[in-house]
């Protein structure tokens, strides 16, 4: 099993008290793959369907953890499997 | 400095190398100082001091008639404080400060100009002082005093800051009966209408000048002074349009606790909510109080109303954050006038209540 990847970029730099913050983590495992499977069936007549081309994820699920110097809460704002996007006020 | 660690886990508890960020969380500041009369040297009585007071904002008085503006005569300690980081609100007048009531001719960065006298008068200010009138501005008339200003803001500082501040109080000029211009009496609706044209063509002027003449230097920004308070809400909002405050970079408006005795939140609040009627520009613009002060019989004295000063800054700007709105950035008192308005008395008194005023949050 491999490890996963992770890294992470903050919209800025400085903030002024009460400013909205955004965390956007970028992450990753190199085990998740896409398998594709071919399915064809023959009968006992020799007589063989078309192919059916099946794309499968195999997924080893990855979990994102935050955490601040600060104990400043962070707040997932989206995540699309591959970018997180986190919220914190500053 | 804070840190973000981020780290990703996988089903069979591999973890990957962690991730960090550094931010930090700065306090807004606000920047402050105080102005004495006559425009003088505000050193012997702040920075010399021992200890010295924290003077991080100061204020002028300039007239566009004026040979100088920036660092004005006899100003050379001025520089020096701009270079060390200090803002300099300058305020620049269309009226007379005492200039000869002359036209003007002189060459600036190779352009010939002759700017004529004054066609104006205010009707309250400086009792009827002579002023350029506003369409003498919009008709390219002082084009010449324009671009002379402009030259002389190219010898700012590198890294510092100065605010031109286009009139001291644009509704105290227009106020009591308007201004008269080429013997022509305005009423004070149509002098508001006026003044929003002419401090346009000056701020499109400066930003844009003509003829392949180099625009404002970095670090120079422009407002328009506002007396407030007692001239009222609908010359605020008729001095303020969308497309005048999207020319300036700031609010302005002086505040004193003069006439009646409120806390100095409660003047500084009455600043926010006059700007919560503005549009969505005026509303977002960063705010510059350059004239305050408290009569010195009210109780608290005047040290005691400073004191109230950097608790309200917070609650404000706290506010005007949650709002999504422009926060106070400057506020500089006004020691001057009489002490009805701000001049210090006692004086020590009031210079140790802008120390304190001035060593506190948000003010450092």
């Amino acid at each position: 099993m491999a490890v996963p990847t992770v890294s992470a970029s903050l919209n800025k730099s400085t903030f002024a008290p009460g400013e909205q913050m955004l965390l956007t983590v970028q992450y990753g495992d190199t085990d998740n793959d896409v398998v594709t499977v071919t399915v064809v069936v023959a009968d006992s007549q020799g007589n063989v369907s078309d192919p059916v081309v099946v794309n499968a994820n195999i997924n080893d699920p990855v979990t994102v953890t935050v955490t601040d110097s600060d104990s400043r809460v962070w707040t997932k704002q989206s995540d699309n499997g591959a970018v997180a996007v986190y919220r914190a006020v500053a | 400095m804070s840190t973000v660690i981020v780290s990703a886990r996988d089903s069979a508890g591999n973890v990957s190398p962690q991730a960090t960020v550094n931010y930090t969380v700065v306090a807004q500041k606000v920047v402050g100082g105080i102005y004495f009369a006559n425009n003088a040297d505000v050193r012997p009585d702040t920075t010399n001091r021992t200890p010295p007071i924290n003077i991080t904002a100061l204020q002028q008085y300039r007239s566009f008639a004026d040979g100088s503006q920036y660092p004005g005569y006899q100003k050379t300690w001025i520089p020096p404080m701009v270079q060390n980081g200090v803002w300099l609100n300058l305020v620049v007048e269309l009226k007379h400060y005492g200039a000869a009531d002359a036209v003007q001719n002189f060459t600036i960065e190779g352009k010939s100009y002759s700017v004529p006298r004054p066609n104006g008068r205010t009707r309250l200010t400086l009792d009827n002082a002579l002023t350029f009138g506003y369409e003498q501005v919009w008709t390219g008339k002082i084009d010449g005093l324009i671009h002379r200003l402009l030259s002389q803001l190219r010898s700012i500082p590198t890294g510092g800051r100065i605010n031109i501040q286009l009139a001291s109080e644009v509704d105290t000029d227009n106020a009591n009966g308007g201004v008269i211009e080429n013997g022509v009496t305005y009423t004070r609706e149509q002098a508001d209408l006026r003044a929003v044209q002419a401090y346009k063509y000056i701020a499109q002027w400066l930003r844009n000048p003509p003829g392949g003449i180099a625009p404002l230097p970095n670090g120079v920004t422009l407002s328009m002074g506002y007396a407030g308070q007692w001239s009222g809400i609908d010359g605020f909002k008729r001095t303020h349009p969308e497309d005048l405050m999207s020319l300036l970079d700031y609010v302005h408006c002086n505040t004193y606790n003069h006439s009646a005795n409120w806390t100095a939140e409660a003047r500084f609040r009455e600043i926010k909510d006059w700007i919560a009627q503005l549009g969505p520009i005026g509303r977002s613009r960063n705010i510059i109080v350059s004239e305050f002060g408290s009569n010195a019989s009210y109780t608290p004295n005047q040290a005691g109303y400073m004191d109230q000063v950097p608790a309200a800054m917070n609650k404000l700007n706290d506010e005007l954050l949650a709002a999504q709105r422009g926060k106070f950035v400057m506020t500089i008192w006004f020691g001057s006038n009489n002490d009805t308005w701000g001049l210090l008395n006692p004086k020590e008194q009031g210079l140790q209540g802008l120390q304190r005023m001035l060593d506190t949050p948000p003010y450092t």
